[in-house]
């Protein structure tokens, strides 16, 4: 009997106290190692008494989610839910959105998390785990804020029942920060637990079975505030104090601004805070929102790639994690900065991929605002003043010689074809709105639209590309963003391979509940991203000009039929002169309420090799050796 | 290790020969491309050595290639472009021909 346990009252008592939810104190940060953090001020949950909900299980797990502020659901084919589906069907203001595969409806929930902030929920079949695990993982990596819940099947323990395998949620283990039960006895504890694990910190996807039916309970409700749910923390003053002094006698500082910034809303005060003594703005590869405006004469880039300050002396990261092994750690130690500092909401996060000098524990908004006051309190106005000019300067030298160079490149191959990724990127920059959502599911080749795209701050907002990476996130994120945000343009980027790791499933959806949205497929008939990795260093293959893994052109996909498919509309642009007119159809198109697969054909990048379109043939209808029956 | 490997590719690159490639084009052009190339491209790009050892591209591929670079993040200046392409051009492809890159074309 593996199966994970649900928590008994006591243990309830005790995991909410631990959290310093039931007591009303905050969370003290042991593992952050130069402070203590100070006591969170509201306890985000019970507050007077509750009100008692008597009627189903079921109907106590809706009611429970409602005085969260949850409204919407998310849900994949199957049977066991008919006491939830009576409970919704009574409550009149809860809409189920339906998915057509496990996978998709938790990449949905997870977009309409991050652009809401309020809670993923869905429910389906346990059977669907698998097809979920891959956006699980993906969710994971996001700290999106989810509940997946599973309807139980009959418990089988150790028999190879039908519908069954032991430890229903023992595989989800590695991708969720709690895994429960939802039982009648306690439904709505074990439910308030879960949401209190699903927002952390460190927040995540929570997985429970869903065993709550047509049992008659009383259950005890309280209203919940998602916007104060994640517990709180903030640094004490001597940590700020010291980090102001470092701030102000730095000769080349950098910040860094990461995704708890964006999951904070916090873009204005660190905005303000960099332009207070224009310290350099960069970001990581892995990025997940728009945290700083990119066309701001601040903004440097990405971190590995920094040209100036050539020899920082001081780091800040403000919420960015960093990635273990890759680009985010070249970026570390490429200029060799002398003091590198983190600070996070998430104490779990602080120092887990790389070793900073000092780590700070608090919410990023708290620590930006008492930063800035600090630097106020240190320095006199006319020094603040004279540091933010001399920098502003020469950063602004730089960023602005760095956009001519962009503005060369953009030009070089303006009206080639296939079209170029900076094209595309110029053209939806020329015609979208300027808070339009932009949601990316591609390759490092992203940023060639990325820098054509004023994105951050008042502009347009970017969630994704997700940071865990596994194919198949985009279409159904971006559908999540649009039920979130109905009053945004919001824009699907995709590659052609991405697409074809089962997104055309999340069409359904977006046909179904008429999200007016653009999926643009940047279609280059390759795994370009793989191809110009697996060709980098040349070898046996790069010499034959074959490439096993890359080539998709044969069969050569009409996306625009898979749209049409769905009763969607469906734009192929072949040539550059077409794109402009084609987003103008698209928009057209949006505007009266129905979406549009726009499939452009893109360059492929990265080494050229001979023989692009190889690929290693096989026919069955070759090789059979019986016709079959005509 | 990371740090060693940066360190390699950008000694690679500073102890690049350069007498060997002075027909090859401009010395003085060659030479501000070869130290932009130290600073700016061998933080990602840990194995450039190799990287140019193995790919032989035209030159018009090789300005492309430094577009796609820019337009990808790469902090090359606007008076470095063509010193950039010229230390590629320079130093690369001893190994193979040049493959064509047979889809993209200008439109007229």
């Amino acid at each position: 009997m593996s199966r994970t346990s649900h928590p008994s009252r006591r243990d309830f008592l005790a995991a909410t106290a631990a959290t310093g939810v039931a007591m009303g104190i905050g969370q003290v940060a042991s593992s952050a190692p130069l402070q203590t953090a100070a006591s969170r001020p509201d306890n985000p949950l019970a507050k007077g008494e509750p009100e008692i909900y008597r009627g189903t299980a079921a109907g106590a797990v809706l009611a429970q989610l409602r005085a969260a502020g949850v409204r919407t659901l998310f849900h994949t084919n199957t049977s066991g839910f008919v006491p939830f589906w009576e409970a919704v069907y009574a409550a009149g203001d809860v809409q189920v959105i339906n998915m057509t595969h496990e996978g998709q409806a938790v990449a949905a929930a997870a977009g309409y998390t991050m652009a809401s902030r309020n809670l993923g929920f869905f429910f389906g079949s346990h059977v669907g785990i698998p097809n979920a695990l891959s956006n699980t993982y993906n969710a994971w990596k996001d700290r999106v804020p989810l509940l997946l819940t599973y309807s139980g099947g009959q418990r089988e323990e150790g028999k190879d029942g039908f519908e069954w395998w032991d430890n229903t949620l023992g595989p989800t283990e590695a991708f969720t920060t709690w895994r429960g039960d939802l039982e009648p006895e306690d439904v709505t504890d074990t439910l308030r637990l879960a949401i209190k694990f699903a927002f952390g910190p460190p927040s995540g996807p929570v997985t429970l079975t869903f065993g709550a039916g047509g049992e008659k309970v009383e259950a005890a409700i309280h209203p919940l505030d998602l916007a104060t749910m994640r517990v709180g923390s903030r640094a004490p003053a001597d940590a700020i104090e010291k980090l102001a002094r470092w701030l102000i006698e730095a000769e080349n500082p950098l910040f860094v601004v990461g995704s708890q910034v964006g999951i904070e809303g916090a873009q204005a005060e660190m905005l303000a805070l960099a332009e207070k003594l224009s310290v350099p703005v960069a970001e990581t590869m892995h990025s997940l929102y728009a945290n700083f405006p990119n066309d701001h004469p601040l903004f440097v880039g990405e971190l590995q790639a920094q040209r100036y300050p050539r020899k920082q002396d001081l780091l800040i990261s403000f919420g960015e994690s960093f990635t273990a092994g890759r680009e985010d750690e070249r970026g570390l130690t490429a200029s060799g900065p002398r003091r590198i500092v983190h600070i996070s909401h998430d104490s779990q996060a602080l120092g887990r991929s790389f070793v900073p000098d000092v780590s700070i524990l608090s919410d990023l908004r708290a620590a930006i605002r008492d930063l800035s006051d600090a630097v106020d309190a240190i320095a006199t106005s006319d020094r603040i003043a004279r540091i933010r000019s001399t920098r502003l300067a020469q950063v602004s030298a730089l960023t602005s010689s760095l956009k001519q160079s962009r503005e060369i490149a953009l030009r070089a191959h303006f009206d080639s074809s296939p079209v170029t990724w900076e094209r595309v990127g110029f053209e939806l920059e020329k015609v979208l709105d300027k808070d339009a959502v932009i949601v990316p599911e591609l390759g490092t080749q992203y940023y060639k639209i990325y820098r054509q795209l004023k994105l951050g701050g008042t502009n347009k907002q970017r969630i994704g590309r997700t940071k865990g990476d596994a194919l198949g996130w985009g279409v159904a994120a971006a559908f999540g963003v649009n039920l979130a945000l109905p009053e945004r343009q919001v824009v699907a980027l995709q590659g052609d391979g991405g697409f074809l790791f089962n997104q055309s499933e999340a069409l359904w959806s977006i046909a179904r509940y008429e999200a007016p949205m653009l999926i643009v497929v940047m279609n280059n008939h390759s795994y370009n991203e793989s191809r110009a990795r697996n060709m980098l260093n040349g070898g046996t293959f790069y010499e034959a000009g074959k490439d096993f893994n890359g080539y998709l052109g044969d069969p050569n996909v009409e996306f625009t039929k898979i749209a049409e498919a769905y009763g969607l509309k469906g734009e192929k642009v072949t040539r550059a002169a077409d794109l402009g007119p084609a987003l103008q159809r698209c928009l057209r198109s949006m505007r009266d309420g129905k979406a549009v697969v726009l499939d452009v054909d893109v360059a492929v990048d990265g080494a050229p090799i001979s023989q692009p379109t190889w690929y290693q043939k096989h026919s069955i209808a070759e090789i059979r050796k019986k016709r079959l029956n005509a | 290790m990371r740090k060693r490997l940066v360190l390699v590719a950008i000694v690679l690159v500073m102890s690049w020969p350069g007498t060997a490639t002075a027909q090859r084009g401009d010395d003085a052009q060659i030479e501000k491309g070869r130290v932009v190339v130290a600073q700016v491209c061998t933080t990602c790009h840990t194995t450039l050595g190799r990287m140019l050892q193995v790919h032989k591209q035209t030159p018009e591929q090789w300005r492309e290639l430094v577009f796609f670079m820019i337009s990808r993040g790469a902090q090359v200046m606007p008076d470095e472009i063509d010193a950039v392409t010229a230390f590629l051009v320079a130093n690369s492809g001893r190994e193979r021909p040049a493959a064509a890159r047979p889809a993209q074309r200008d439109a007229k």
